[in-house]
């Protein structure tokens, strides 16, 4: 590796002296033309006009006119490109001349971001979804990723949470792994950055590191889907690739600023806050379930004294206290960004800065984030170029834990205590009831923070060897120092010894040297292109954690000031090498193939399986290039494309996975009184044949445009079969250890997406677009040696022949009208439900999901309307299940209201069974697994913008003023707070674990480039 | 020249990378080391010695699961909160309850550390490693191992017997399960050895002779070996110099205090090991989750100073909205250093009680149960038939060991889990099958040799 970096470091070195030759034109010939656009056929001004190969350029006049003089003979290539317009080569022969451009909206021309370069869209034969971030940042979610919900095809996004800054829920054309990671692989300008929560301390939700980019500076994302198209990233590539460009400058290009602003408000949607039942009807229902098990009724009057308890009053009396007031609040959300970008003859530069404030809709969780990007590059002489990306972030959040389980919990201080115990004693004192904390104690103050201080950036070094041949090495860095912190002071339940104290800081840096050599040539109608390349890749993880308990008081928080102090540290490292090549070629625009190798070589495996290899091939049949269809007018475009190739997981396993270790911390006293002395135990067994999961995906796919491109669609069927997949097998106990890690089981992923962009009317003043996705991913278990059980109860179980993640339940059947009992499902028909009856009882995965998005432009204004949906899942309203008890817990949980429905002689008709023990002993009920089909307006967006004959006046280039809305409406059969809830962890889907909705917001902003 | 300087920076780059790459792509753990050798010398004997210990003290075994599957079913608790010990209260034993797998996966892990303790430290070349200290850490170990498959056998019945370290998962030996006497005759082969290997000293964390004697005057009354029982427990009830009945009651636990007189055995917790049954019981009041109490008959009956007497100090209350809230108070430390009790001299007594119950000891059995009333500061009996000395030996020993894993063992062995768990409670049923716990559901998955325990099926 140092010699490698030196070596490149010769090259950075060496070359301003390689360019001198080509300094100084001799001016041979004259260049006259005129520019306009190719679908309305006005000139266009400022367009930049240059020689392919050269620095030289000149821009249009108001006329569209341009006119060059050059040292270069005819004919040669022009670059033409503006902001508005795709970059467009064209070879010119002649002067004058009248050339055209496409506006960027226009889909064929299109340059999209591949592995390791740029393709055209016509030229493509993966399959890779580009996303253009402007339309979605209306939506208030503090991070790019979860903006794209809906927005492209074979991509399930689950926003999980309405706890801004949190993980998102991605899936690229299924799930393929169990205990190795599902997310894809994020590419931000080149750096593979890390998109693991880098959260120590303990909490129900994850952040997400990927939430410290602040998406106004993304010019685009592509999401590769294929395997011809994922197959470059090899070992990691497997479920998905997206890829990132920020903002850069154009070379030439006048500086422009532009500025954001918005204001806004969220709130919880009034139809999706639980409801409970108040201290009356809790009373009754507990009082009517000791009454059928013959027990006393514990709401009687005070005066009956049994077992020595007197009674609690009759249900009547009993008041009600709401606790989700202390809760709820209308959120405030803001954003400011500001940009400049521009460049001169030989540099170009994207400077941005930005500041996003949102609460979230429950107290006291909020996240800000600071942000700063700096894009340069510069021409060092014609052929040589460098330039620097540069991200840096810091992002602070007020936390929480918001939902079930463990101390300090926000929903069980509030939703979970019956409403009929009183928040506060008569002198005001906070209550803790249950088991819970009180929920005034923790919405007051904030117990925990973190600030994430993030870099991602990286330095280039660009040299056209040749015309055609491209040398490029780039060294990379993403750097997260993500501090966190915890105070619970006397009045929580964690602070109950003296107050406890953390600070953890955790480090992440993945440093990343890529090479690569690309070649691109043509000869008569042959196009050929290769590239090879190298990366290194190091990743180093560190955290070191103090936590102090038994403080002085409250108003001692420095963990120095602890009586008791413990501390942590961990350190782990994992590295990959790799080489990689592609071949494209393709014939007249005609015919495609393209070739992919990559060799992985990975720190993280076994000894006998280090190396991976990963090749892929695509090939493109563009069919309307045939003279048979260039004859029919309205087929502007037809494609068939299929690839087929192989790909690898690695992410989300431990670093040392493969080795046979013992580790510390299992201290003990050698006599009673005596400090502890360390104590060493077995950690896992070696695994010298651990290796890559594999993933094999054919992908056959149609683009279609129609009317000259005004009807584009796009079609595609994958068949992903996942080998060898990375699996904790669970071993029986009576080896001593729980699992070990080994490639075991195969997984189909098949499915289909379809998407459809029409522009259905266009006038001068009017506009109207639409854009339709759906698709659909059939999840399998082919084959797993046992069944695997996952999550708290062990509620969801990965069975054989099933789709991962389902949840294996007691199947209710029916409420007996007669006698009020739950029936269930006798599986094994032995008369008796016992734990062999429990059984997979529907899937978490879509039947469907997708997006439409209509747009209108009427003059000044437009209008957005965005609504996603997803059909035929199923949630686990984890919730009602802890919400109906049935009165077996007497005081120790709240009731839902939907608890009221149970049945009663007079009340036959319903799902809710009798109150009894034998009725509520099974909380594994299907009952609560719920149909999360749903259709979400995502985002509602009305905008004008200014004459821009009046605002030039003024030096303005363009303002926009609009109003926002998110979430406005929710379609669902779905009971509890929002039907995208997910825990968020261990690869879970559809297990609504308790968390803030997604807010309903209202937004105004305002747009300004001068 | 452009082309050879490429040519060179290629190629060379491509030689350097596969030349390095081999090396590149070892990564080394800095928090673990490779199990190769795990126990090499003195300080590695000792180390993993205590990693026995702290397994044995572990949340699944005795730092809270498997106490509390010795409590739960006892018709004292009751349940407040969802899941967890529900149906453990009510006596409806599931083969999908978490907690039997929590237990039964952390006491086989005990064993398994335990294995390697006693399958490698005879080997260990090492001058400071005397074949006294190896005889040490072997009898602590096959001490521990011995108290691991009684409290599987207590639990479960017979089980699968693994006395060697394992060192592969791949293809793991096929094990039968052993028959509930082959297990207990496993565990007092450990015992025995065990008892020869180590010192006859007073250290109550760790083990020793004494500690072994405690063991087999329980595995020798659960045996219904009464003579033996007897035996045992007169050599630890005669040390009265090192173990003595504590008074008041709650001075073996209260005030933070360790190690007292009283104990026999028990584990050390510290603020970085933590004990986790304390924050269960305890009230948020008091830091703690509250997920089971005892419930309202039991409450009264440990208020009953003609029954409970100065063991009433088991249990608190906080009193709040004009409700007063009952919790149970024997682990109520902060941080959670309250030791785990698992022998203590009380039980000595109410061994050899029984013990000479059964063999018409009348006398001498009464002296013993009274013995233990004393301490608690409750009136002495007078009884002179063996029934009547059997049923209050039970009665004391469900207020004596109120939180302590004894109370459904102790109803199971002697047969009466059902007569007296019914008349408790009217909604109980103790199905005759029950006095067995289910082996978990996800064990009997992974492991065709594994049968489940009859009426589960």
């Amino acid at each position: 590796m140092k010699y490698f970096l030196s070596a490149a470091l010769i090259g950075f070195l060496l070359a301003p002296l390689l360019v001198e030759a080509q300094l100084n034109p001799i001016v041979n010939a004259t260049l006259n033309g005129k520019i306009v656009d190719e679908e309305t056929g006005t000139p266009l001004e400022g367009v930049n006009v240059a020689i392919k190969g050269t620095t030289h350029y000149v821009l249009t006049d108001s006329k569209g006119d341009f006119s060059f003089v050059t040292g270069q003979k005819l004919p040669f290539i022009l670059v033409l490109s503006h902001v508005s317009y795709k970059t467009t080569e064209l070879k010119v022969d002649s002067s004058p001349v009248v050339l055209t451009l496409l506006p960027a909206t226009s889909q064929l021309a299109d340059v999209v971001v591949v592995g390791y370069g740029t393709q055209k869209r016509s030229d493509l034969t993966g399959s890779v979804s580009k996303i253009n971030p402007e339309e979605v940042h209306a939506i208030p979610e503090a991070s790019f990723d979860a903006q794209l919900q809906g927005k492209a095809p074979g991509v399930q996004i689950n926003t999980n949470t309405g706890v801004p800054g949190s993980d998102v829920f991605i899936r690229v054309r299924g799930a393929t792994s169990i205990n190795a990671s599902n997310d894809p692989l994020y590419v931000v300008d080149g750096v593979v950055v890390n998109n693991t929560s880098l959260q120590n301390i303990f909490q129900d939700r994850a952040t997400s590191p990927l939430t410290d980019i602040n998406p106004n500076d993304i010019q685009s994302i592509e999401v590769l889907k294929d395997a011809s198209a994922i197959a470059i990233y090899g070992a990691r590539g497997a479920n998905g690739v997206i890829i990132i460009t920020t903002k850069r400058g154009n070379y030439g290009e006048k500086s422009k600023i532009e500025f954001n602003a918005s204001e806004g408000r969220g709130w919880a949607p009034e139809d999706r806050v639980w409801k409970t039942t108040t201290g009356p009807e809790h009373a009754t229902l507990i009082n009517e379930y000791n009454a059928n098990i013959g027990k006393p009724l514990p709401f009687r009057p005070e005066s009956e004294i049994v077992n020595g308890v007197p009674g609690r009053g009759l249900p009547g009396e009993q008041p009600t206290y709401d606790r989700m007031q202390y809760l709820n609040r209308t959120a405030q959300l803001r954003n400011y960004d500001i940009s400049i970008r521009g460049g001169s003859q030989n540099t170009k530069y994207y400077l941005g800065g930005g500041y996003n404030k949102q609460e979230s809709i429950w107290k006291p969780m909020g996240f800000e984030r600071y942000s700063f990007k700096a894009n340069i590059d510069h021409k060092l002489s014609e052929s040589v170029t460098i330039g620097t990306s540069n991200t840096l972030s810091l992002s602070k959040r007020d936390q929480a834990r918001p939902a079930n389980g463990g101390n300090g919990t926000l929903l069980q201080a509030s939703l979970n205590i019956p409403t009929y115990l009183p928040i506060f004693d008569e002198d005001g004192t906070p209550l803790k009831w249950v088991n819970f904390d009180n929920i005034d104690v923790l919405t007051s103050t904030v117990n925990l923070w973190s600030n994430s201080y993030h870099y991602v950036g990286n330095a280039y070094f660009s040299w056209d060897i040749l015309k055609v041949l491209n040398f490029k090495s780039s060294l990379g860095i993403d750097y997260n120092n993500y501090e966190e912190n915890e105070y619970w002071d006397t009045r929580t339940i964690l602070g109950a010894s003296g107050g406890k104290g953390t600070q953890s800081i955790t480090q992440s840096g993945t440093i990343i040297n890529e090479q690569t050599l690309s070649y691109d040539g043509k000869s008569g109608s042959h196009k050929f292109g290769a590239l090879i390349g190298n990366t290194l890749q190091r990743i180093i993880l560190k955290n070191v954690s103090a936590t102090g308990t038994n403080f002085p008081n409250n108003s001692y928080t420095q963990i120095s000031s602890a009586a008791t102090q413990t501390a942590s540290q961990f350190t782990s490292e994992s590295k990959l090498a790799s080489f990689f090549s592609r071949i494209d070629y393709n014939y007249a625009g005609k015919y495609y193939a393209e070739f992919v190798l990559r060799a992985d070589g990975s720190s993280r495996f076994g000894a006998n399986n280090k190396w991976g290899y990963f090749p892929a091939v695509g090939v493109g049949y563009r069919i309307s290039e045939e003279n048979l269809f260039k004859n029919i007018g309205s087929i502007s475009n037809l494609k068939l494309r299929a690839s087929y190739g192989i790909t690898g997981n690695q992410g989300g396993i431990d670093d040392y996975a493969s080795q046979g270790l013992w580790t510390g911390g299992f201290g003990y006293s050698d006599a009673a009184g005596s400090n502890e002395l360390p104590g060493t135990a077995p950690l896992q067994i070696a695994n010298p044949d651990l290796k890559w999961e594999k993933t094999t995906q054919l992908s056959v796919g149609a683009d279609l445009g129609l009317f000259n491109g005004r009807i584009n669609a796009e079609f595609n069927i994958y068949d992903k079969l996942t080998t060898d997949v990375l699996l904790l097998i669970a071993t029986p106990g009576s080896t001593g250890f729980s699992s070990y890690l080994t490639n075991y089981g195969e997984i189909r992923n098949r499915g289909f997406e379809l998407s459809v962009n029409s522009v259905n009317v266009k006038t001068n003043d009017f506009s109207w677009r639409t854009e339709f996705n759906i698709s659909k991913n059939k999840n399998i278990i082919e084959n797993i040696p046992a069944d695997i059980p996952f999550a708290g109860r062990d509620l969801i179980r990965l069975q054989k022949g099933h789709s991962m993640y389902s949840y294996w339940l007691y199947k209710q059947l029916y409420v007996d009208p007669k006698t009020g009992d739950a029936v269930f499902d006798d599986l094994n028909k032995d008369g008796k439900i016992t734990a062999e009856d429990r059984q997979i009882v529907g899937s978490t995965w879509p039947k469907y999901f997708g997006g439409l998005s209509n747009t209108f432009t009427f003059k000044g204004f437009d209008l957005n309307v965005f609504l996603t949906y997803s059909y035929g899942n199923y949630v686990w309203n984890h919730n009602r299940m802890l919400g109906e008890t049935g009165g077996t817990l007497d005081a120790n949980r709240v009731l839902l209201a939907s608890q009221l429905d149970r049945w009663t002689p007079e009340h036959t008709e319903t799902n809710t069974p009798r109150l009894t023990t034998e009725n509520y002993s099974r909380q594994e009920n299907s009952r609560f697994l719920e149909d999360g089909s749903f259709v979400r307006l995502r985002s509602l967006t009305l905008g004008y913008t200014l004459p821009q004959s009046l605002t030039r006046s003024v030096g303005i280039e363009k303002a926009r003023f609009y109003v926002a809305g998110s979430n406005l409406f929710l379609l669902t059969d779905y009971t509890g707070s929002d039907p995208e809830s997910n825990m968020g962890t261990e690869n879970i889907q559809g297990y609504d674990y308790g968390t803030p909705p997604q807010p309903r917001t209202v937004q105004v902003g305002l747009n300004v480039q001068l | 020249m452009f082309k050879n300087i490429i040519r060179g920076f290629v190629i060379s780059s491509v030689v350097i990378l596969a030349s390095s790459c081999k090396k590149y792509l070892e990564t080394k753990p800095v928090g673990a080391v490779s199990d190769d050798a795990p126990i090499v010398d003195k300080a590695s004997a000792e180390t993993a010695l205590r990693g026995v210990y702290r397994q044995l003290a572990s949340s699944g075994y005795y730092g809270e699961t498997y106490v509390t599957l010795g409590y739960f079913p006892s018709g004292d608790i009751k349940n407040l909160t969802t899941g967890g010990a529900a149906n453990l209260v009510n006596v409806n034993f599931r083969a999908d309850d978490v907690n039997f797998n929590a237990a039964w996966n952390a006491i086989y892990n005990t064993i398994n550390r335990a294995n390697h303790v006693i399958a490698r430290t005879p080997a260990v070349e090492d001058p400071l490693l005397t074949q006294a200290l190896k005889d040490r850490y072997v009898g602590e170990a096959k001490f521990i191992r011995a108290l691991a498959y009684f409290d599987l056998a207590r639990a479960w019945g017979g089980v699968q017997l693994v006395l060697e370290p394992t060192s592969s998962l791949v293809n793991g030996a096929a094990v039968q399960r052993s028959t509930l006497d082959q297990t207990y005759d496993q565990v007092l082969a450990d015992l025995q050895d065990a008892e020869q290997l180590l010192p006859d000293e007073l250290n109550r964390i760790r083990a020793t002779k004494r500690t072994v004697w405690a063991l087999r005057a329980r595995l020798h009354l659960y045996r219904a070996e009464w003579d033996l029982a007897e035996q045992y427990a007169t050599k630890l009830i005669d040390l009265s110099s090192d173990y003595s009945l504590v008074k008041p009651y709650s001075a073996w636990f209260k005030n933070n205090v360790v190690a007292t007189p009283e104990s026999i055995f028990e584990l050390e917790y510290s603020a970085i090991n933590p004990s986790a049954i304390r924050a269960q019981m305890q009230h948020p009041t008091k830091g703690g989750t509250y997920r089971y109490a005892p419930n309202d008959r039991f409450v009264q009956l440990l208020n009953d100073s003609l029954v409970s007497g100065g063991r009433k100090a088991l249990i608190g209350s906080v009193t709040q909205g004009g409700t007063t809230i009952w919790f149970g108070d024997l682990y109520y430390r902060l941080p959670a250093t309250d030791p785990a009790y698992i022998f203590r001299i009380a039980e000595m007594y109410l061994v050899r009680a029984e013990a000479r119950a059964h063999l018409d000891k009348t006398e001498e059995s009464l002296h013993d149960l009274n013995e233990v009333r004393k301490r608690a500061d409750v009136p002495e009996l007078d009884l002179t038939t063996q029934d009547e000395l059997l049923l209050a030996v039970e009665n004391e020993r469900r207020v004596e060991f109120a939180f302590e894993a004894h109370r459904w063992f102790d109803l199971t062995r002697t047969g009466r889990a059902e007569v007296v768990l019914e008349a408790l409670d009217p909604n109980t049923k103790v199905e005759s099958y029950e006095s067995k716990f289910p082996i978990p559901i996800t064990q009997i998955q992974l492991d065709n040799n594994l049968t489940q325990n009859e009426g589960y099926n």
